[in-house]
Order: structure tokens, then C-alpha cells, then sequence
């Protein structure tokens, strides 16, 4: 690999990790939480169902 | 501050803001009278297993669990009442669940366990053992029936 | 790196003790599906009673493999970071110590001697040498920490600008928990339990010694988990493909396990009379604090996981899931903890349900309890052992991986037998189904009058995983003592996967410090657990006299125990 090719990998490799947004982290996150509370506000309903 | 700061960030926040959610649920859940067990102290007349009647539809139930069974075995009561049960045990540990109710408690040597169920509508509930306590374990049932009031 | 003779030795009889006895761990976690399932109708199968081996399956894989696990993994971490040995007969004592502790438990189990569950909870009493084997265990589980500390502060004073790798701070995080959490069930063993069942005591305070198991107890599941989350951090990425999102996200979680572990056990006493309501509340928040590392944890591993699916050429928003290593052999350890980490998903959110107060009357000892904990332990927990021991196994010894393409399907297998199993066990707990009870002799059995049908769907579907996830282990074990018989192909050495961090972070000394964070662990731990010691020692009545499981008549029967003489 030439010098200049190797270089403009390690600027393409600079250029994505600054780019970088987690998006689709913080989409996995909020289905996370979302499943979260369907599970505990499932088990809370059969709670109050059995006062 | 570099992005990841400001996402990891939120996370925490929502995080926190769910969980803030679920606090005031079960604030909410307490005040319709669902409380934790309540701590009573130490008496040894909890030890002699009865069932009081107070009034029409308020009962007090002392049960008694042993290796391996509870007493009393069975616990007539009016559809429509209050019942207290005052929990300990004559040995080792033992559970004391009554699943369609809400009523989940530890039977222990030296303690009495609290807590107060309302019985509306009729039918079968089964006490059951759900703390290992020995060989007899699994044969570890009572019930609660609850019996229509018949009607004027 | 090349590690001494005495170094390898150590770490293939610390990884080969527990996973030999798993073989027998793993059997009775099976024979409890089919005893639960009513397959038998039976006490006991093959000269094993169901409850004594309960308590095998119980003792055997949350307390010996994970200690043993934990200790290998902390000599190779510390070892490989730090470029230093851990001190040899301080690391040998250890061994000998807890193998030696193993060995006593393990007889008074076999024997029959001790079949009062991994819990032990009094007044049910076992033989003497099941609790001394139990302290031994746990002593010798301490004694590395001294020799890593050194390490450590040796470390420190050649490199005092340097951040502590996040390895390094994760072990000591972890055996500083670990200590601070086996101090009260030490007491607890050798203070009150061992000369109470010695006969030298007449009676135990019953609820002291549940509220000294529990402070222990959930701090436990930390010490089980945080290896695995030291995994996680510095390994996952790369086998990904990429990069940490966060180094700093991985020290602050470590510090937040550090100050909430151990303030937080009474949530296991939810059920318990004489411990005050209050108490119960506020540990109960202090749980909800102490799940947010773990969702920090989350959306960490998750932006790095989808930087190494992005760098591949993923699209669309969630699509750097399909552009993971799932099924790449040469690096197997993705999927064990790939596969740990899904079921995590679950079990981690089942437990925020368990943490919640009032609806613990909803799960608590129902099967629901099992099924949530074979979400944890049973699954990140787990994996990462048998992953992480095949891994150090292979790399050290020079030896190739036995059958690496079965061996890459092997957590998928289990991930798949413990989701069946565990829905089979949440539905059951759901609908008033016991944990710790033989249900095949009265609630699975048609001819007995407590039969319940409405729990045959539950323990089928709990059997049909259980058996899938046996065969999965058969599988790991095949793969790994297949590896241990195989020739050497390398020289070997200690090699641990090091993932880079996608922002070059600064040391920040806040997080690359103990004593500010220690200092505060023991505020709220003395905050937390005052009270609780308090009501467990004044609002008790009599103390109990020692039972035997097969005999609702005191072992000892003297005029200050018996109520009836009160």
C-alpha cells in the first residue's frame, strides 16, 4: 500500500469516528425501556387486579 | 462536552425518568391498601392457631405453620370480609402464598408476620408452602373458602 | 504474554475443579425439570434425593464455579494488564483453601448431610463440615485481593499518569465488593450458624442471620456479573469488529456497583416480618439505583456494537445487529457473549420487577424467581464462564479448540433452552407455581389430591428447555475436555482480546481513584444497614432450635427453646 492510499485510509477511519452518532443505540435503548415497562407494568395491573 | 457525554447523557436520564415512574406507581398501589408485610412484635399467643370473628365481615386468622402443614387447614369466611392473618411458625422457615391474592409471606421461628386481604368474591384459595422447609414440602396446603353470603 | 509454569497450573486447576463438578451441577439441574414436570413421582432418583440435589446444583454453579472463575479470571486480568505475577504462594493458598472447602461441602452434600439449599437458611441445620467447607470457600476466595492490591499499587507508582485499565479497576471493583459483602455471611457462618450447629448454642436469631445471608446474597450476583461486564467492556468490541463507545461510561459503572451492591439485600426480605417497612422502601429505591450502570451498560455495548456493524456496511437504524460475528468460529467467545447478553435483556428487566416493592407479593418464591435468576446467572453469567474458560484454557495451553464449529452454536443452543424454560417458569410462578418444591409427588401428580393442572403447560415447557440446555452443556463439555486431551499446536501463552476506545478519553483521576468511592460505599452501606441489623436483632422473639429436613422434632430439645415450655 503507498504511502498516500494508507493515508487516506486512516483520514477515512478519522473521518468516521468523528461522524459517528449512535443512533441506532439510542433506538435499541428506547425499546429497551419500552419492553421494560410492558413487563413491569404487566405484573403490576395482575397486582392490583388481585387487591 | 463530546457527543458521547450528551447520549450516555440521556440514557441516564430516561432511565431515571422511567424509574421515577415506577416509584409512583407503587406509591400509588400503597395508598389503594397494598402494603409490604407489617412488622408485629412478638407474641407467643400467636402461636395458638384460631380463626376470630370481630365482626360481620372482619376476621382475624392466626396461622401457625409446622413441618409440615398449617394450621388451621382450613378457614371458613363470608364472601365480602376483611381478613388479618398474623403469620409464624412452630419450626424452620416456611412460605406462606396465597397467589390469587396478593398475600406472599415468610412464616419464621420468633416472628409474627402481618398483613390484611379483602375477600370478595367467592371460592377455593390454597395456601401454599413455597419456602423449602424438609422432606414434606411439596404436601404443604391449606385453603381459604370463601362462601357466598346468601342473599335476603 | 508468557506466564510462568506455576501461573498456567494454577489457572487450569482453577478452571478444571468447577467445570469437572459442573457435570454434576448441570445433571441436577435437569432432574429438577423432570421431577417438576411429573415425568417421576419420586423422593429421589438414583440415590440422590431431590432436595440434596437442589442444593448440589445450587451450591455447585452460583457459589463454586462462579468463586473459582472469578479468581482464575482475576489472576489472568491482573496478570496480563499489569504485566506482573501474582505472588505465588499467596495465590496457591487460595487455592488450596477453596478447593479444600469445596471438597468438605461437596462430601456433607453427597452425603446427605446437607441438603438445606445454597441458602442454608436456619433453623434448618446441616452437618458442621458443610459450613466450614462454605467459609473456606469464601476466605480463600479474599486472599488474592491482598496480592492483586499490591500489584496494583506497585503498578501505580511506575505509571502515576497513566489511567488504570478498565480491567484492572473492574477486578478490584469486583473483590473489594466481594470482601466487603462475605464479611457478614463469614459472621454469620462462623459466629452464629457453625457453633449453633456444633450444639454449643441452643438457639439462632433466625431473621439475624437471613439479614446477614442477604446483605451477602445480592452483592453476590454482582460478583458474578461483573467479570462478564469486564468482558463486555474490553473484550466485546473488539471481537465485534470495532471500538469501546465509552471507557469513561465503563468506570462509572463500576464505581455505581461499587457504592450500591451491598446496601440493597434486604430486597430479598421483602417477605420477611420484623424487618421495618421503611428499610424495606428505601433499600428497595436504592435497588432501582443501582440497575442504572447496568442500562448505562446497555446503550454502551449497543453504540458499540453498531459502530463495528456500521464499519461493516450496516444500513438503516438497527440493521448493525445482522452485521456481527454471530457465527464466526475463530472467534467463538462473541457468541458466548453475545448470547449472554441477550438473555440479559430479560433477566435484567424481570429483576427491576423483583426490586419493585409491592409486587414482590406477585413473584416472590414463585417459579417466577428462578426463571427471572436463570436469565443472569444462567445466562451473561454463565456463558462468559464456560466461554472465557475455554478461552484461557486453549490460549494458555497451546491447544486448538476442540470442534470449533459445534463450539460457536454451543450459546445460541443454551439461549435458546433457557428462553423456554424460563417462560415456562415466569408463566408458572404467574399463576401460584413454588420454587424449591418437588411438585412431581403432589401438584404434577394426577393421583394426588393437591394435583394442579393448570401447571402442567409451565413445568412441560421448563423440561423441553431444561433438555435443550443440558445438551448444550453436553456439547461445552465434549468441546472443552475434548480441547484439554488434544496436542499442543502452539507454545501458548496468556492473550486476552483488547478493544480500543472510540474517543481517546483523558485520565480523569475522580474515576481512577478508590478511596473518595470507598469512602462513600461504606456511608450508605452503614446507612442502609444499621437499621436493618437493628430490627433484625430487637424485634425478634426466641431464637430457634436446630432442625433436621426429615424431622419436625428439634435436634435439640432444651426447656429455653421449646415454645410450649415459654
Amino acid at each position: 500500500m503507498s504511502q498516500s492510499e494508507s493515508h487516506a485510509d486512516f483520514e477515512k477511519e478519522q473521518a468516521f469516528d468523528r461522524d459517528f452518532k449512535p443512533r441506532g443505540a439510542i433506538a435499541f435503548f428506547i425499546l429497551l425501556i419500552l419492553l421494560g415497562m410492558v413487563i413491569w407494568y404487566g405484573i403490576y395491573f395482575i397486582m392490583l387486579g388481585r387487591i | 462536552m463530546s457527543i458521547m457525554d450528551s447520549s450516555e447523557k440521556k440514557v441516564i436520564g430516561i432511565t431515571g425518568a422511567v424509574l421515577a415512574l415506577f416509584i409512583f406507581s407503587i406509591l400509588y398501589a400503597r395508598g389503594k391498601n397494598n402494603e409490604l408485610p407489617a412488622c408485629i412484635p412478638y407474641d407467643k399467643a400467636y402461636l395458638e392457631p384460631k380463626v376470630i370473628q370481630l365482626d360481620a365481615k372482619t376476621y382475624q386468622v392466626y396461622a401457625v405453620a409446622q413441618m409440615w402443614q398449617f394450621q388451621p387447614y382450613q378457614i371458613n369466611i363470608p364472601a365480602g370480609s376483611e381478613v388479618d392473618f398474623f403469620v409464624t411458625s412452630k419450626d424452620v422457615v416456611h412460605g406462606f402464598n396465597i397467589s390469587e391474592k396478593n398475600v406472599n409471606l415468610m412464616a419464621i421461628y420468633g416472628n409474627i408476620n402481618k398483613t390484611t386481604v379483602h375477600f370478595e368474591k367467592p371460592g377455593i384459595y390454597k395456601i401454599t408452602c413455597h419456602e423449602y422447609c424438609g422432606i414434606g414440602h411439596q404436601a404443604m396446603q391449606a385453603e381459604v373458602i370463601v362462601n357466598e353470603v346468601p342473599k335476603k | 504474554m508468557q506466564i510462568s509454569k506455576s501461573l498456567k497450573r494454577l489457572i487450569y486447576w482453577e478452571l478444571g475443579i468447577p467445570l469437572t463438578l459442573l457435570t454434576i451441577g448441570i445433571y441436577h439441574g435437569l432432574m429438577q425439570t423432570v421431577y417438576r414436570a411429573g415425568v417421576i413421582h419420586q423422593s429421589s432418583f438414583a440415590h440422590l434425593d431431590y432436595y440434596q440435589g437442589l442444593t448440589l446444583h445450587g451450591v455447585i454453579n452460583a457459589i463454586v464455579l462462579t468463586s473459582f472463575f472469578a479468581v482464575a479470571f482475576g489472576h489472568a486480568t491482573m496478570a496480563f494488564y499489569l504485566k506482573k505475577e501474582p505472588h505465588r504462594w499467596v495465590a496457591w493458598l487460595s487455592f488450596w483453601l477453596m478447593t479444600i472447602g469445596t471438597l468438605l461441602a461437596a462430601w456433607a452434600m453427597l452425603s446427605g448431610n446437607a441438603s438445606v439449599l445454597y441458602t442454608f437458611y436456619p433453623p434448618l441445620k446441616a452437618h458442621p463440615l458443610f459450613y466450614l467447607g462454605a467459609a473456606l470457600l469464601i476466605v480463600g476466595s479474599w486472599v488474592p485481593l491482598f496480592s492483586w492490591a499490591n500489584m496494583y499499587m506497585s503498578w501505580k507508582k511506575e505509571h502515576p499518569e497513566t489511567k488504570t485499565p478498565l480491567a484492572v479497576l473492574g477486578t478490584l471493583v469486583n473483590f473489594t465488593i466481594w470482601f466487603v459483602c462475605t464479611l457478614a455471611v463469614a459472621y454469620e457462618v462462623l459466629v452464629l450458624l457453625l457453633p449453633w450447629a456444633m450444639g454449643w448454642k441452643a438457639t439462632i436469631n433466625v431473621t439475624l442471620a437471613r439479614t446477614l445471608f442477604w446483605f451477602f446474597g445480592h452483592a453476590l450476583v454482582y460478583f458474578w456479573l461483573l467479570p462478564a461486564y469486564i468482558m463486555y467492556y474490553t473484550m466485546l468490541p473488539k471481537l465485534a469488529g470495532g471500538k469501546l463507545f465509552s471507557d469513561l461510561a465503563g468506570r462509572i459503572s463500576l464505581f455505581l456497583f461499587l457504592l450500591l451492591s451491598v446496601p440493597v439485600g434486604v430486597h430479598h426480605q421483602f417477605s420477611d416480618p420484623s424487618i421495618s417497612r421503611g428499610i424495606k422502601m428505601f433499600q428497595g429505591l436504592l435497588t432501582f439505583g443501582v440497575a442504572l450502570p447496568s442500562f448505562i451498560t446497555a446503550f454502551t455495548l449497543a453504540a458499540s456494537l453498531e459502530y463495528a456493524g456500521r464499519k461493516r456496511g450496516s444500513r438503516g437504524l438497527l440493521g448493525f445487529f445482522g452485521k456481527l460475528p454471530y457465527l464466526d468460529s475463530s472467534r467463538y467467545l462473541f457468541a458466548y457473549l453475545i448470547g449472554g447478553l441477550f438473555l440479559f435483556i430479560f433477566g435484567g428487566l424481570t429483576g427491576i420487577v423483583n426490586a419493585s416493592g409491592v409486587l414482590n407479593a406477585v413473584v416472590h418464591n414463585t417459579a417466577w424467581l428462578p426463571g427471572h435468576f436463570h436469565m443472569t446467572v444462567a445466562g451473561p453469567v454463565f456463558l462468559s464462564i464456560i466461554g472465557m474458560s475455554l478461552f484461557l484454557y486453549s490460549g494458555i495451553s497451546g491447544k486448538p479448540v476442540f470442534l470449533p464449529r459445534i463450539n460457536v452454536i454451543i450459546p445460541y443452543l443454551w439461549v435458546i433452552g433457557i428462553l423456554i424454560f424460563s417462560t415456562g417458569l415466569s408463566w408458572g410462578g404467574l399463576i401460584g407455581e413454588p420454587r424449591r418444591t418437588n411438585l412431581g409427588m403432589t401438584y404434577l401428580n394426577p393421583k394426588n389430591e393437591l394435583f394442579t393442572p393448570e401447571w402442567v403447560p409451565t413445568t412441560t415447557l421448563a423440561l423441553a428447555g431444561g433438555i435443550i440446555m443440558t445438551f448444550a452443556a453436553l456439547l461445552f463439555f465434549i468441546v472443552f475436555f475434548g480441547t484439554m486431551f488434544s496436542k499442543k499446536t502452539s507454545a501458548g501463552g496468556l492473550d486476552l482480546p483488547v478493544s480500543e476506545a472510540l474517543h481517546d478519553e483523558k485520565r480523569i483521576p475522580l474515576f481512577d481513584t478508590f478511596k473518595p468511592w470507598l469512602i462513600i460505599m461504606g456511608i450508605i452501606i452503614l446507612i442502609a444497614y444499621i437499621p436493618a441489623f437493628i430490627n433484625a436483632t430487637r424485634n425478634p422473639g426466641p431464637g430457634a432450635p436446630p432442625f433436621s429436613p426429615n424431622s419436625p422434632v428439634p435436634e435439640q430439645i432444651s426447656k429455653t427453646s421449646n415454645p410450649y415450655n415459654q
